[in-house]
């Protein structure tokens, strides 16, 4: 079965969806990222989602619920890469991605994170 | 709508394709990026819900080019969600709600055989879409790779589909095909036992496939075909040699045997060995009668050409009987009619001797002339009734009713000189009638009356007793074999004569044959022989019983001459 990796980095947990994200996929990795949260009190997602070619209002829901629970963990999510095509889509669709922090790309979303949580990579030890 | 690519939606990953092929199809109409995407998540929602309620949605891509005249410079990339079992679509459902939101028009109909939704998405006015384009799409869907193996797996497993119900229409084909010929069609292992056949087996026989294997057909094949039919198999499957028997089989609607030909030949696998068998079993009975027929036939042709050969030598040698009989006849006619006229001379000429040279004859010259006299009177006799009997031949009268009371007065009184010679008694019983050449009869009773008083014994005067009686042609004795008519006259002349042997039966009726010597009873030896001429010539039949010393009988059976 496939899995999509979830990468630690310091204090944050890095998702790179490369494949075709199906139902089962998404409610996986929805579920191993909580508990993956959970287990390592990261502070922070970032989920790359610029291989995605497709964000339907199911997608839409797992990456908003991804956000409300992390943000219980207090962690906080952003979501990064998404293509114009599926932004386009998005709004389309009425599906705003509320409560769901979104940036650019991979770095942009890094600093976002940083200044959400008013850490630098010197604070990287605390994290436990 | 012009059709270009089908997916059956089973599951969530059938999603992935629906939205890549949906992809596809928009990148290939020239959609931008952007129009892509908002295609395909239009597809990719209704897909979801179809996938959710329905139970085996089909999702068929392609384009729709309206033919009304106000939508004419209008083209649309239409996706078509079709499903039986869908329930009926719910317009609030959330899923359509968005996609709805994706797409130009979005349409649910339900139709008796389910339900279905269509997606429309606008295509630029610009882009000529003609047949050779959808063909060019349709190869670029076949063609394109996997997009996962998940898809590949997909792709196989259609395939396999199509195989196995491509497979499933060719075996019912070929079952259909056997099963409507008019003959059985069966494949066989080595020990003859049956692996296919087809309905006709079970049809003929009324018994199933398994139950002939374990009786090896005994309630089947005729018990005379049996042993040999099984001899036969054994031989020819260890030779591994075509085998070919003719045999009777039981057919259950009638409960009758046919004739049936059993034909198999051996599969013979790579390894030169006998895998199978496969033959066939036809009803030959038609043509086995037929054969039989034309031999039976061809036998009968031979014995009929057989009889009409010995028919036709019959023939000829009959005619030519009767035509040396009829020679003969006229020979012994003209011959006896001629020979009068001399024998008449001798005997004028002795008279005239013994009237003027009396003395000079002297007495041993008178005597002499008389013996002479007396030679010739006698074959003046004879001569006489030879020619009686050849106009029994030569002089045949159509036959009438005779009385034979009447007949029998006028013989009596022909015979009065001889009956008062001889002190005869005559006793007459009632006759009857009966059907007959008056004149050939009269000689018959004539003779046969004569006859009777001429071989009386010297010390007793004859008695002779005339009776009749009718008989039915079945009543006849068996010795007497009489055909032709439907009733007979037995009529008996019993005498108390000095009888014969009746060893002798037969001879006495044959021509110039006499028991005695002339110089005891005279006579020519023709009268009885005229008897029985007469009795044939009436298609009747005379017979004697006699002991020596004892009296004879002589009974003849003549046509009765009424039908009571």
């Amino acid at each position: 079965m496939d899995k999509i990796p979830i990468l630690r980095m310091g204090p944050f947990l890095l998702v790179t969806i490369q494949v075709d994200l199906y139902d089962r996929l998404a409610l996986d990795l929805e579920t191993d990222l909580i508990s993956t949260v959970h287990k390592t009190g990261a502070c922070g997602v970032l989920i790359d989602i610029s291989a995605v070619s497709i964000v339907d209002s199911f997608m839409g829901r797992v990456l908003g619920n991804i956000a409300s629970m992390t943000r219980v963990l207090d962690a906080e999510t952003v979501v990064v890469g998404i293509q114009p095509a599926v932004a386009i889509t998005l709004i389309e669709l009425g599906l705003s991605l509320k409560g769901v922090h979104t940036a650019l790309n991979v770095e942009r979303g890094m600093a976002l994170l940083q200044t959400k949580l008013g850490l630098d990579t010197g604070m990287e030890d605390d994290v436990e | 709508m012009e059709e270009l690519v089908r997916l059956s939606l089973g599951n969530e990953m059938d999603l992935i394709l629906a939205h890549k092929r949906s992809m596809r199809l928009a990148e290939l109409a020239g959609m931008s990026l952007a129009a892509q995407t908002t295609f395909a998540t239009a597809v990719s929602e209704v897909s979801r819900y179809a996938i959710e309620q329905g139970t085996a949605p089909v999702l068929t891509l392609g384009v729709y080019l309206p033919r009304t005249s106000s939508l004419r410079d209008h083209q649309y990339l239409a996706a078509v969600i079709e499903d039986k079992d869908l329930p009926v679509v719910n317009p609030v459902n959330q899923n359509l709600l968005y996609a709805r939101r994706l797409v130009e028009s979005l349409e649910i109909t339900n139709t008796e055989t389910g339900s279905k939704i269509a997606l429309y998405c606008g295509l630029p006015a610009s882009r000529k879409l003609n047949a050779e384009v959808f063909t060019y799409w349709r190869s670029q869907f076949t063609t394109d790779l996997p997009l996962s193996a998940y898809d590949e797996i997909k792709r196989k497993n259609e395939q396999l589909q199509e195989l196995a119900l491509r497979l499933q229409d060719s075996e019912q084909h070929y079952k259909r095909v056997t099963n409507a010929l008019p003959l059985m069609i069966f494949t066989a292992n080595q020990a003859g036992q049956l692996i296919y056949a087809n309905a006709w087996v079970t049809e003929l026989t009324g018994l199933g496939i398994q139950t002939l294997n374990q009786s090896k057909w005994s309630q089947v094949i005729h018990p005379e075909d049996f042993d040999h039919f099984w001899a036969l198999w054994t031989k020819k499957a260890a030779e591994g040699k075509a085998f070919e028997s003719e045999c009777r089989l039981k057919a259950a609607a009638s409960q009758e045997y046919r004739w049936h030909l059993f034909s198999a030949r051996p599969v013979i696998s790579e390894a030169e060995k006998v895998t199978a068998w496969t033959g066939f079993v036809v009803n030959i009975h038609a043509q086995k009668i037929v054969s039989h027929t034309l031999r039976a036939n061809e036998e009968l042709t031979l014995a009929k050409t057989q009889l009409e050969q010995s028919q036709r030598e019959l023939q000829s040698t009959v005619s030519e009987l009767n035509r040396s009989n009829a020679e003969l006849s006229q020979f012994a006619y003209v011959a006896s009619h001629d020979l009068q006229e001399p024998l008449r001379k001798i005997q004028s000429f002795g008279d005239i001797l013994k009237d003027q040279f009396a003395p000079a004859l002297g007495a041993t010259g008178a005597d002499l002339v008389s013996r002479m006299q007396s030679s010739s009177g006698r074959m003046q006799t004879l001569v006489k009734d030879l020619l009686t009997y050849s106009r029994l031949t030569t002089h045949q009268q159509a036959f009438q009713r005779v009385d034979l009371n009447v007949l029998m007065a006028g013989v009596l009184s022909d015979l009065e000189t001889i009956v008062q010679e001889k002190h005869a008694t005559i006793e007459v019983s009632p006759l009857l009638n009966i059907q007959g050449d008056q004149l050939q009869l009269r000689q018959f009773f004539q003779n046969l009356l004569s006859n009777a008083i001429k071989f009386a014994k010297p010390d007793l005067p004859p008695v002779v007793q005339i009776t009749a009686n009718r008989l039915s042609s079945v009543q006849l004795p068996s010795n007497v074999l009489l055909t032709g008519y439907p009733a007979y006259v037995a009529i008996s002349v019993a005498d108390n004569g000095i009888g014969f042997d009746q060893q002798y039966e037969e001879r006495i009726f044959r021509l110039f044959q006499r028991l005695h010597g002339r110089s005891q009873y005279e006579g020519t030896g023709i009268g009885l022989a005229i008897c029985k001429k007469v009795a044939d010539n009436h298609g009747g039949h005379i017979s004697a019983r006699s002991r020596p010393g004892e009296g004879a009988v002589f009974t003849v059976y003549l046509p009765a001459g009424d039908a009571d």
